[in-house]
């Protein structure tokens, strides 16, 4: 009797130390397929290029605008103003359209987060195209109401890629919406051109320096 | 308690690194999913294989301009699965010896 215990106790004690080690073996294995998952999402994250392209473009283009609009105004040309509006920011666009089909060529693979900055950049564009013909119709001051609206873009879409100038940028564009309420038509202008390139262009441009980075 | 561990996703490194893939992007062509899982064309294409079968991914045949084009995307069934898949490892290295 006492022999037949002995053995139950041993055999009792194997089975806990093998299911101890079969446990430990899991975990590490559990451990090391996590960890390669996140490899793997990781590689992508750098292999991802975020281009800044548009920013850049659209800041530079539309500071342009605004200083040449400020020029027209001060020197009594507002018709040529317009003119200038209409070619800077339409060069753009044909250069944003060229670099967007070059670009969709190029990819093999759309991410999430692209999408999503894509959707969100869609509906901010109607809109802003909406907003533009209320203003027009009701006589709203438009630079506050586009910087508002710019801003609101900015800061979804820098929350969706993380990426933080981008987020500032948007803060900036609030800032300078408020800003322009007080502000005379001149210094609208002179004041937005700087924020266009602090809050479009310089981000942008460190944006495609650190994809170039991490890829 | 520790949960099953889904065989597909967890005896092929390939396979779970295809899935992982697929879940962050909207769909990847099959020279992507080559490039970053580093396997060969022809051992990915037999894990791809397996994988739609089991109706974890979705294969769509096309063209991108005049050449062939292959493309992969992930089904419900497999981000849900995927999902499980993670939920059963945490489970793992949570659980802790009594």
């Amino acid at each position: 009797m006492y022999f037949i215990l002995i053995k139950i106790n041993t055999r009792r004690n194997c089975l806990i130390t093998n299911t101890s080690m079969e446990n430990k073996h899991n975990k590490q294995e559990a451990e090391e397929k996590i960890n390669y998952i996140y490899q793997v999402l990781q590689n992508i994250g750098n292999s991802e290029r975020k281009s800044g392209f548009h920013y850049v473009i659209w800041g530079i283009a539309i500071a342009l605008a605004m200083v040449a609009h400020y020029i027209f105004y001060i020197n009594s040309a507002p018709r040529n103003a317009t003119y200038t509006w209409i070619i800077i920011t339409g060069l753009a666009t044909v250069l944003s359209v060229t670099y967007s089909i070059k670009e969709r060529r190029r990819i093999k693979a759309e991410s999430n987060e692209k999408s999503h900055t894509s959707s969100v950049s869609l509906i901010f564009h109607t809109f802003l195209f909406l907003l533009l013909f209320v203003i027009h119709k009701t006589g709203l001051q438009p630079v506050p109401v586009i910087f508002l609206v710019y801003g609101a873009w900015l800061l979804a879409t820098g929350s969706i890629i993380k990426f933080r100038l981008l987020i500032f940028g948007g803060i900036l564009n609030w800032a300078m919406a408020l800003t322009a309420i007080y502000v005379s038509l001149p210094y609208q202008l002179l004041l937005g051109a700087l924020v266009c390139l602090l809050s479009y262009t310089l981000p942008g441009y460190l944006l495609n320096k650190r994809t170039f980075v991490n890829a | 308690m520790l949960k099953e561990l889904d065989p597909l996703l967890h005896n092929s490194q390939l396979r779970l690194g295809v899935v992982s893939i697929l879940i962050t992007v909207k769909e990847a062509e099959f020279a992507y999913l080559c490039e970053q899982t580093k396997a060969s064309e022809g051992n990915l294409s037999i894990q791809l294989k397996k994988l739609k079968e089991a109706g974890y991914i979705e294969i769509i045949k096309g063209y991108k301009g005049n050449f062939p084009l292959t493309t992969c995307k992930i089904t419900t069934l497999g981000a849900k699965k995927f999902k499980a898949y993670i939920d059963a490892l945490k489970s793992y290295i949570d659980f802790k010896q009594s």
